[in-house]
């Protein structure tokens, strides 16, 4: 019913759901407790949950950057700005993969629903560039007079179930506006009933593009760290490619790679490889040919 | 050998097509959920970006095809002048 391969992955996985409380911890309400340190040491009231970290924002206003004076009024925005895409750099997206609420939220829940259950999206569609299309949209928004930042907003849908399960179920009394639409698109269809539970990180994320172009650049930079194959020990068996929730390695191809662009950092594959031939090492070393785009339906 | 210009752009097709259809949902849903009714209440609102009848600006709406008419214009391109490339080069025969 469910793939053997789940059972080598256990105690990663165990290690991953410590992230996710980490994260839910640190960022969101009505812990939030890096946001509220920060908030202490600077001595700045503000509502210390996830909005208050958000980093959607700050790329919006790439095209609004009269805006990016908010941040002195609220300067925990910062964290998000200066550490996420500098981590991503030097230490892939490793936020998303291990700490994210919302995408570790869906991604552990759609390990529930049995794979036949699911729709099979890797390699059907170019999910980067998907996912940088979706950001640039966002930005042009601004151009017909709008801000699309917060309509769609994972993050929001986290912080009002976590919040809820905290003993405040008033944060989920918005069914009545389109929010019901986008959490439906997030938590079921591209969530629970999509492999590998990760379909809105992939596709519609601004902040996983932003953070994957980074891990991208530090790639071709050849600075930090990320998760490479040794080609000589590869024996293609595409068991990576079957655990990959981030869908960074094609399937059709004979030779197996990885994305950095798509890559979350989760090293599920790192931990499932037969011939241990996937590591998560310095970019210096001796790295493998960078996957090709998978090929889209045609 | 540099590449022609028919292979660069099959090459870039399906990324141009995944980003298309990422700015198109992106787009979209923004216009989808603005609410109200598109009733266009006539004056300057496209310039403004305000719409005196409140929801979305009909005049505003194309904005969410473009994506997809630009990639449509790529793939109209590369198909044109891959078949310009194929076809047969005839000659006259003159005796």
């Amino acid at each position: 019913m469910y793939p053997k391969v789940y059972r080598t992955l256990t105690r990663h996985w165990l290690l991953r759901l410590a992230g996710f409380a980490a994260g839910v911890l640190l960022l969101y309400a009505p812990f939030a407790f890096l946001t509220r340190l920060f908030l202490f040491v600077i001595n700045k009231p503000h509502i210390a949950d996830v909005h208050s970290i958000c980093l959607r924002m700050p790329i919006q206003w790439l095209m609004q950057p009269w805006m990016y004076g908010t941040m002195i009024e609220t300067p925990t925005y910062l964290v998000a700005v200066l550490f996420l895409p500098v981590a991503a750099l030097f230490l892939g997206p490793l936020f998303c993969g291990w700490i994210c609420p919302a995408g570790l939220m869906t991604e552990f829940l759609s390990r529930l629903v049995p794979p036949r259950f699911q729709l099979n999206l890797s390699g059907r569609l170019q999910a980067p560039m998907a996912r940088y299309g979706f950001t640039v949209g966002m930005m042009a928004v601004t151009f017909v007079g709008g801000n699309a930042c917060c309509s769609f907003c994972n993050f929001t849908h986290a912080q009002n179930i976590i919040s809820a399960v905290f003993g405040d179920p008033f944060g989920l009394t918005y069914w009545a506006s389109f929010s019901v639409v986008s959490f439906a698109l997030w938590f079921v269809v591209l969530g629970l009933f999509t492999r590998g539970g990760r379909g809105w990180c992939n596709l519609l994320c601004p902040a996983g593009a932003l953070m994957g172009l980074f891990h991208y650049v530090g790639v071709k930079l050849k600075v930090g760290r990320s998760v490479q194959i040794e080609q000589k020990a590869c024996s293609n068996c595409k068991l990576c490619e079957s655990v990959c929730a981030a869908w960074a390695i094609p399937k059709a191809k004979e030779l197996t790679a990885i994305d950095p662009q798509a890559c979350n950092g989760c090293m599920d594959c790192v931990k499932v490889c037969p011939s241990q031939a996937i590591r998560y090492a310095s970019n210096r070393l001796e790295t493998t040919p960078e996957a090709a785009p998978a090929p889209t339906g045609d | 050998m540099a590449e022609s210009l028919p292979e660069r752009i099959r090459q870039i097709q399906p990324k141009l097509h995944a980003a298309a259809l990422g700015m198109t949902l992106s787009l979209g849903t923004y216009f989808a959920s603005q609410g109200g009714a598109p009733v266009c209440a006539g004056g300057a609102c496209p310039a403004s970006a305000v719409c005196p009848a409140g929801g979305v600006c009909a005049a505003q709406l194309p904005v969410v095809a473009l994506p997809l008419l630009v990639d449509g214009a790529v793939l109209l391109a590369g198909k044109v002048l891959s078949r310009t490339r194929n076809e047969p080069q005839t000659t006259l025969q003159t005796e």
